[in-house]
């Protein structure tokens, strides 16, 4: 990269920085001088995901019917493969889905019959309402950001000490869903609530793991601290933008235009972020972002800090209408100015991606299939009309995320049964054009609170600190091991287990829960046999099964018939056939009732979407 | 040539696609439909770069056997990771020129600082070296058993890490990066080669008798691979949580609750065709209903004959310790012997005590620990290796011993033993498809820094996946905007090893 081209950059962004959106000039503009990134990319176009969003006429669909125009993208897209969509899914079906994609947890039996009961035409759109408004709605939905952000409790590394105090920024995401915080807000806050009257959202800058292990030895030291920036600036670059910036710490991104020195002024923005120190003690304060003054921060040859470079000043990625501040600007002044750049209402990636995110913990993926990467490495989306469709209702509904989640739900394309067609699968085998609701596992956090609300015992308290999913012996180091019991303390939401990094949960971690080491976009979704032998065969999942039978035998004391059925309608929120009650009348005699409910927290039916 | 390699994969991608809209049986799909059907199983079971190689994995099975790329030297690996940074001064290095100037400033080395601070002067290896087998190898007394197999081994002395501190190096030497939270080893072996046993897992991690090593569930962790292909920690007197059904329930029991649960889901299945997730599902509960046998069967040594408990030190009344890992090693050899792909063995932890309490971090007492931890580590090792041999096993399966770093030359400033050297160490390897008796690299006349064919841990890596007939470069995964490998950007084969 010629030093004297990328400051020549920075003059032709301040120029244009002044008119609106610069979307396609700002890219063109800069790609000229970017050869690695033009070899990689058709000349003159630009890449999607740079584009601005731009409002589509609606498609004309030829057989289809809906008011709805997300339903109208999907319907499009449908009749150009000819696959006919599946019908509308049995009511008892749609709200169970609705129940745990957007609380995580299922419905009661007595819900699903007043659902079922409702005969007013706006039945569906009152439940969606209802739905959106529960506290667990935050809870639910905070799990998603956790993931994206890498948060943990735990430093990592070999010391793995705990972060006690790390909390109240799980709890500020929680609050954030559920206030329906404007997503450009809840951006910003992240990145320097410190400014903006909302500290507890810097916990974002700090989520990752440190190492605390120091030396005398500079290099170890030096690297360490490039670590925790590389660490902050890849999160904020993945989360909020879908781009891996932290490829450009060591050379310019190989596929997206983002340079080696947009990295290192990206860097600049965040050089004063500390993680505090001394974090497990009991009176710790809250486990969130120190700030200090930093000093000069350089282009490193290879990202090796004993390669210093050029001098950079604190900006963002040029090509996508950065900015250039000088060199000793405030810190505090730099994260506001980047957090606002990142929140322009026409800024091409941050709400493409977000509401990507959200299409995605609907219907089991995304519209584009790398929810984190929306460069040229990744998917292109299915749906890229449908993608700008949502980005600019997003924007127009002043950043309500609830406003959009309703529209989504309020579709068809949700709605749809699950119920297969050979012809369909033959053409779209994993249903990516939505002809029907993709059936799919549902995730740890879903499971475990299942089966805690099924058996009787959540405990539905929020917030605050959280309880550890481990026995805790603390000999030379740090050992965290299966508990032996579980009481009525552990019987929390997952989301308030206390996310220990390196370690799965000894149940449900096998559930490829992460292990909080780094940002997660999308979780892989395994099946193993150490799943089955864990849900099988763990003290958790046998002490729910006893707790279950319990419930079933107080209210059915002398009905078997009466605790299969209530047991089918719980966990299954349908009834046993005939057939099922015959043979589960007969296994139940024989071996009892908590061996039925351990099968039912077990079965396919319980922990798949459908 | 990374930028090359990468080209490549972008060129092949699009005509990847190009070829996958013309092909999708006439139907009309626009170019961004196309794409939908690339991507329609995964990002990563479509081969999305041509460059790539990647298994396709079977949902219902993913630990069936899968093809490598090229014919392999070697179809296993038991792995020994010695944690706390084995000193290459004190055992396998042998330098003649430390001896001599004993007691001398390391030249050049006055203002160095390392790990913990500053240095004292050199000091000569505490055990004396001596040529062994017929090779003449210098092997130091402190593994007396393992130099006795001195021409079997092929050293590699010239390693170097990118960290001096134990955690980020350990994870260097388990997933080849220092930060958390990459795929092991173990788990891209199994990822690419499934297993060739279908009752047991096909990575399997055995922790020391004394406790996990310092990363833990890092060093067998799936990363951002599926979750199917993360180790599974049991050993010789510990076996995987929850596999046996819970107390109370029984064999009988526990059977009519599995055929009542297969029914309720295979009537499910029924209505619900062609969804290979919940059929998984339902072959996962066999598979787990087998390993509740094999698992047992296979940690259960005592049906091991005397000779061979002798073999690895597994008798021993007098040393625990030594028993304990003697019997791990016993186990993995029995899971080699059954086909699970890749074993790794742990050796020192630290829930016992830290800085070489029980394991190999002698910063400052390293006579007095090394004169305990040699022996536990010694005979179980050579006994490992002496087993494989005589069963043909070695004809199979790679050992591959190996630490985190190395240590210094010097005494540390006022103490009695040596401090982190990443710029030096020794690993060896042995077995099937490398050369032996064998020695590659060289350190300087101190052992202070590898200066001659110096390699890297992605060097080790690289070359350990070739000997498994997988070529590095083309073993990917796709996360977070790249093509992730275990070697990332780096990584030569170190073919001046290969038999």
């Amino acid at each position: 990269m010629n030093k004297i081209s990328m400051r020549g950059d920075v003059k032709i962004d301040r120029q244009l920085s002044s008119l609106r959106f610069l979307g396609i000039a700002s890219v063109l503009g800069v790609a000229f001088c970017l050869g690695e990134v033009r070899s990689e990319t058709d000349p003159g176009v630009v890449h999607w995901s740079f584009q601005p969003l731009v409002e589509h006429a609606l498609p004309t669909v030829s057989t289809h019917v809906s008011a709805n125009q997300i339903d109208l993208w999907v319907l499009a897209k449908l009749d150009e493969v000819g696959i006919t969509p599946s019908a509308m899914a049995p009511r008892p079906t749609l709200l169970r889905r609705l129940s745990l994609v957007m609380l995580g947890l299922p419905p009661s039996p007595l819900q699903v019959m007043r659902f079922v009961k409702d005969g007013r035409p706006d039945a569906w759109e009152r439940v969606v309402d209802r739905t959106l408004a529960r506290p667990e709605y935050g809870e639910r939905w905070a799990q998603h950001w956790i993931d994206v952000t890498g948060w943990g409790e735990t430093d990592g590394y070999e010391g793995n000490e705990s972060r006690s105090h790390a909390w109240p920024y799980r709890d500020y995401v929680i609050e954030a869903w559920n206030s329906d915080k404007p997503y450009d807000d809840f951006a910003r806050e992240q990145i320097a609530g410190d400014a903006l009257g909302n500290p507890r959202a810097t916990g974002f800058l700090v989520a990752g793991p440190v190492d605390r292990v120091k030396s005398p030895n500079r290099a170890l030291t030096l690297n360490q601290r490039q670590d925790e920036l590389a660490r902050i600036i890849d999160t904020t670059g993945t989360a909020f933008m879908g781009m891996t910036i932290g490829c450009a710490r060591c050379h310019t991104h190989k596929f997206d235009p983002i340079t080696h020195y947009d990295y290192y002024a990206i860097q600049a923005v965040f050089a004063g972020v500390q993680h505090p120190s001394g974090a497990g003690a009991a009176a710790a304060p809250p486990y969130l972002s120190e700030f200090v003054q930093p000093g000069p921060t350089h282009v490193l040859v290879r990202g090796d800090p004993f390669l210093p470079e050029e001098l950079v000043s604190p900006g963002a990625i040029l090509s996508l209408a950065g900015f250039a501040m000088k060199a000793g600007v405030a810190e505090q002044t730099r994260r506001l100015r980047f957090a606002r750049w990142l929140t322009r209402i026409d800024h091409p990636l941050t709400w493409r991606v977000i509401v990507n995110r959200l299409w995605q913990h609907h219907f089991g993926q995304g519209l584009v299939a790398t929810p984190s990467d929306f460069g040229a490495n990744g998917a292109l989306p299915t749906h890229p009309r449908l993608l700008d469709r949502l980005a600019l209702e997003l924007v127009r509904a002043g950043g309500s995320v609830k406003h959009v989640q309703r529209q989504i739900l309020q579709t068809q394309v949700f709605r749809r049964s699950h119920a297969s067609q050979d012809r369909a699968l033959a053409v779209d085998a994993d249903a990516r054009l939505l002809w029907r609701y993709p059936p799919h596992r549902l995730d740890a956090e879903a499971i475990h609170d299942s089966m805690l609300f099924v058996s009787g015992v959540l405990d539905s308290e929020m917030g605050g600190p959280g309880y550890l999913g481990f026995d805790l012996q603390v000999k030379v180091d740090r050992e965290f091991l299966p508990k032996e019991s579980y009481t009525a303390e552990d019987w929390r939401r997952m989301v308030y287990m206390t996310k220990v990094r390196q370690e799965r949960e000894p149940t449900f971690g096998m559930f490829d829960c992460p292990e909080a080491t780094h940002p997660v976009g999308q979780r892989s979704r395994s099946t193993t046999p150490l799943q089955a032998l864990n849900l099988a065969n763990s003290r958790f999942v046998m002490q729910q099964s006893e707790l279950l039978a319990e419930r079933l035998e107080a209210a059915f004391p002398d009905s078997r018939e009466g605790q299969i059925t209530l047991a089918f309608k719980l966990a299954l929120l349908r009834p046993p056939t005939t057939l099922e009650i015959e043979e589960t009348r007969q296994f139940v005699g024989q071996f009892g009732l908590v061996l039925l409910c351990r099968a039912l927290f077990n079965s396919n039916e319980f922990v798949f979407l459908l | 040539m990374t930028l090359r390699n990468e080209t490549r994969g972008r060129r092949d991608r699009r005509s990847f696609l190009a070829n996958l809209a013309t092909g999708m049986s006439g139907a009309a799909l626009s170019p961004f439909c196309a794409t939908t059907g690339a991507l329609a199983v995964d990002v990563n079971t479509a081969a999305r770069q041509e460059g790539s190689l990647r298994p396709t994995i079977d949902p219902r099975n993913p630990y069936a056997p899968r093809a490598p790329h090229f014919a392999p030297a070697a179809k296993n690996v038991v792995m020994i990771f010695c944690a706390g940074a084995v000193s290459h001064i004190d055992t396998f290095d042998y330098k003649p020129e430390l001896v001599r100037r004993h007691g001398q400033a390391l030249p050049g080395g006055d203002q160095l600082v390392t790990f913990q601070g500053a240095q004292g002067t050199m000091v000569q290896p505490l055990w004396q070296y001596r040529p062994r087998g017929e090779s003449g190898k210098m092997v130091s007394d402190l593994l007396p058993h393992t130099a006795e197999l001195a021409d079997d081994l092929c050293f590699i002395h010239s390693l170097i890490t990118e960290t001096n501190t134990h955690g980020p190096g350990e994870n260097v030497m388990c997933t080849g990066s220092n930060l958390d939270g990459l795929p092991s080893i173990g788990a891209w072996v199994s990822y690419a080669l499934g297993s060739e046993n279908d009752q047991l897992p096909p990575f399997v991690a055995i922790a020391d008798p004394r406790g996990d090593p310092p990363m833990t569930g890092n060093d067998w962790g799936a990363g951002f691979l599926p979750a199917a292909f993360q180790g599974t920690d049991f050993n010789a007197s510990k076996s995987i949580a929850n596999l046996l059904p819970p107390v109370g329930v029984s064999a009988e029991a526990d059977a009519a609750w599995r055929a009542w649960l297969r029914r309720l889901n295979e009537r499910q299945l029924a209505h619900l065709p062609a969804n290979a997730e919940l059929a998984a599902r339902i072959s996962s509960y066999d598979l787990a209903a087998r390993m509740q046998l094999s698992i047992p069967s296979v940690t259960n040594i005592s049906d091991e004959p005397k000779h061979i408990l002798k073999l690895y030190g597994a008798d021993d009344a007098e040393n625990p310790l030594k028993a304990g890992f003697a019997r791990n090693c016993i186990l993995a050899r029995r899971l080699v012997e059954s086909g699970v792909r890749f074993v790794q063995l742990f050796n020192g932890s630290y829930h016992q005590g830290g800085e070489g309490v029980s394991n190999w971090d002698g910063h400052k007492h390293i006579k007095a620990q090394y004169d305990v931890h040699g022996p536990i580590m010694d005979q179980p090792v050579a006994g490992l290796l002496r087993d494989l041999k005589q069963r043909g096993l070695f004809a199979d399966t790679l050992v591959v011993w190996c630490t985190e770093f190395g240590r210094m030359p010097t005494f540390q400033k006022g103490a009695q033993g040596r401090d982190h050297n990443p710029d030096a160490f020794t690993c060896w390897l042995a077995g099937a498809g490398v050369k032996a008796p064998f020695s590659h690299g060289v350190t300087d006349e101190f052992g202070y820094q590898a200066v001659d064919k110096v390699e890297t841990v992605h060097d080790l890596h690289a070359t350990i996946l070739h000997l498994l007939g997988l070529d590095h470069e083309r073993l990917t995964f796709y996360h977070n905007g790249l093509d992730r490998r275990l070697t990332g950007v780096s990584g030569t084969v170190i073919r001046d090893l290969l038999s």
